[in-house]
Order: C-alpha cells, then sequence, then structure tokens
C-alpha cells in the first residue's frame, strides 16, 4: 500500500481567513509593561482598600505588642511565683509543704519566726492558691 | 368560744410554717457528717498534711477538730476564712509539733475530725490524701491515712 500525500482543496475566502488568524501574537514589551504597572498603580492609589490595609497593619502591630506584653508578664510573674515556691521549699524536696514549715519551726529561733512559720502554714493550706 | 380559737392560731401557725418548710428540705436533702482521719506510722509522727475532698464536690467543710495526740494539742491549720465562709468543698489540714520524739504518737492515731455538710441522697465518695508526713527530726517518714465515719 503507497498512500498519496492528500490535498485539500479549500475556497479561497476560508484561506484567506486562516492566513489572517496564522499572523504572529504582539508580545508585550518591558516599556509596555511597564507603562501598564504605573498606569495600574495611579488607578488603584485612591481605593479604600489602601486604608484598611493601613488600619489592618495597625491592629497587627497592636495585637502583637499586646502578646508581646503579656507574655512578658505572664513569664515574670512565673518567675516570681518560682522564687518565692523556691525560698519556700526549705528542705529542698521541690515541694512546699508542712514539712518545709516544721524545718522552719525546728531551725527558728528570733522573735516574730512563729509569725513566718504561720504564714508558710497559711500559704500551704490556703484553699484557693492550692489548685485541687 | 372565740378564747378558744385565739388560742389554737399560734398552733396552727407553726403547724402551717412545719409543712411549707417540709417539700425544702426533702428537696434539698442537707445532712451533716463527722470522720475521724487517721494515720499509720510506725516511726513517731512529728508533722503531717492531708487533703480531704468529695469526688463530686457535694460536701462542705464546717468544722475541724484537733486530734487525740497531746503532741497536736491545739486547732490543726486549715484555711479558717472558706470554712467559715461555706465555700470549702475541700480542705488541706496540716499540723506539726515540736515535741521530743518520744512524745510524739506512733502506730494509728487520729489526727483530726473534719465535720462536713453533704448534699443529696448519694452516699459520699471522699477522696483522702496523706499529702506530707515527718519525723521528729523533719525527714519524711512512711505513713498511710484512712479515717471513720462514726
Amino acid at each position: 500500500m503507497n498512500p498519496e500525500p492528500e490535498t485539500l482543496e479549500l475556497p479561497g475566502d476560508i484561506v484567506e481567513r486562516l492566513e489572517r488568524l496564522d499572523k504572529s501574537v504582539s508580545v508585550l514589551t518591558p516599556a509596555v509593561d511597564r507603562q501598564v504597572r504605573e498606569a495600574a498603580a495611579v488607578h488603584f492609589a485612591h481605593r479604600p482598600d489602601r486604608v484598611h490595609s493601613t488600619s489592618r497593619r495597625w491592629a497587627v502591630v497592636g495585637t502583637l505588642a499586646a502578646s508581646l506584653v503579656a507574655g512578658v508578664f505572664l513569664v515574670r510573674m512565673q518567675t516570681g511565683m518560682e522564687a518565692t515556691m523556691l525560698a519556700n521549699d526549705i528542705d529542698g524536696s521541690g515541694v512546699v509543704d508542712i514539712l518545709d514549715a516544721f524545718t522552719l519551726a525546728r531551725t527558728a529561733g528570733a522573735p516574730g519566726s512563729q509569725a513566718e512559720v504561720d504564714a508558710l502554714i497559711a500559704n500551704i493550706v490556703a484553699l484557693n492558691g492550692n489548685p485541687p | 368560744m372565740r378564747n378558744r380559737l385565739v388560742g389554737l392560731l399560734p398552733g396552727v401557725a407553726v403547724l402551717v410554717a412545719a409543712l411549707s418548710a417540709w417539700p425544702q428540705a426533702a428537696d434539698t436533702d442537707v445532712r451533716f457528717a463527722a470522720l475521724d482521719i487517721f494515720v499509720e506510722s510506725t516511726e513517731p509522727l512529728a508533722a503531717w498534711q492531708f487533703e480531704l475532698r468529695e469526688s463530686a464536690g457535694r460536701m462542705r467543710v464546717v468544722g475541724v477538730e484537733n486530734g487525740e495526740s497531746t503532741a497536736f494539742g491545739d486547732a490543726p491549720y486549715y484555711d479558717l476564712e472558706a470554712v467559715s465562709g461555706g465555700t470549702a468543698d475541700r480542705i488541706i489540714v496540716a499540723d506539726y509539733s515540736l515535741n521530743a520524739a518520744g512524745e510524739l504518737p506512733t502506730g494509728r492515731s487520729r489526727i483530726a475530725t473534719i465535720h462536713v455538710q453533704l448534699e443529696g441522697t448519694t452516699a459520699p465518695d471522699y477522696v483522702l490524701n496523706l499529702v506530707a508526713a515527718g519525723g521528729a527530726s523533719g525527714e519524711p517518714i512512711q505513713a498511710s491515712i484512712d479515717f471513720d465515719t462514726p
């Protein structure tokens, strides 16, 4: 089998229209691209979104600042509580309980030391300071 | 006749008041109980701390008494403000004694009695934990805790 090349006979107007479509597409040059970008910037310069984005930016900054302040406050508070706990952990057991107060009471002798012991035990038995 | 009726009025008033109060008392079902708390140790007990609560929070501590040992003669330490204010749905109680080891309790000893107010008709589920127990020189000692409801 030897197939011969197929020849298409098209009407002239169709050939003419096909040739028009086959023209190369015009390419956007960097200069045109820049002009379009500048025109767009001028066009969108006064849109309300710009105001919103500004306020949104401030909101983000404010939130971050508030988070930072809260974080610092919590860390300092926790550090303070840990320092107090460490100060009251007289027997070094890692927990503050009656044995710390007992140790304090056994070693104390100065006037007012009983008040310190009582204050320590008051913290130990306080219900609002010792979650269940 | 009129005098007789007037004489009956106070009795009727008391009866009406009692009848009107009856359903309310039946609804709330408030009752009181006492728990004797015991610590048992083979070594002299110089310091102790425990926590008592009711698993469903149906308990209010209304009073705390000291135990039987003369070494712990005064009332133990607890949150008096919470108990007085009626907000103590649990209690942490602690005490220590500076007495010599020979004067401290050994074995099973009643260290406190807790008076509680209970709500509802369900049997209370008490949760009692010995937080700490110490000997005469301040060292932790092995001990167990339990309670009786006299």
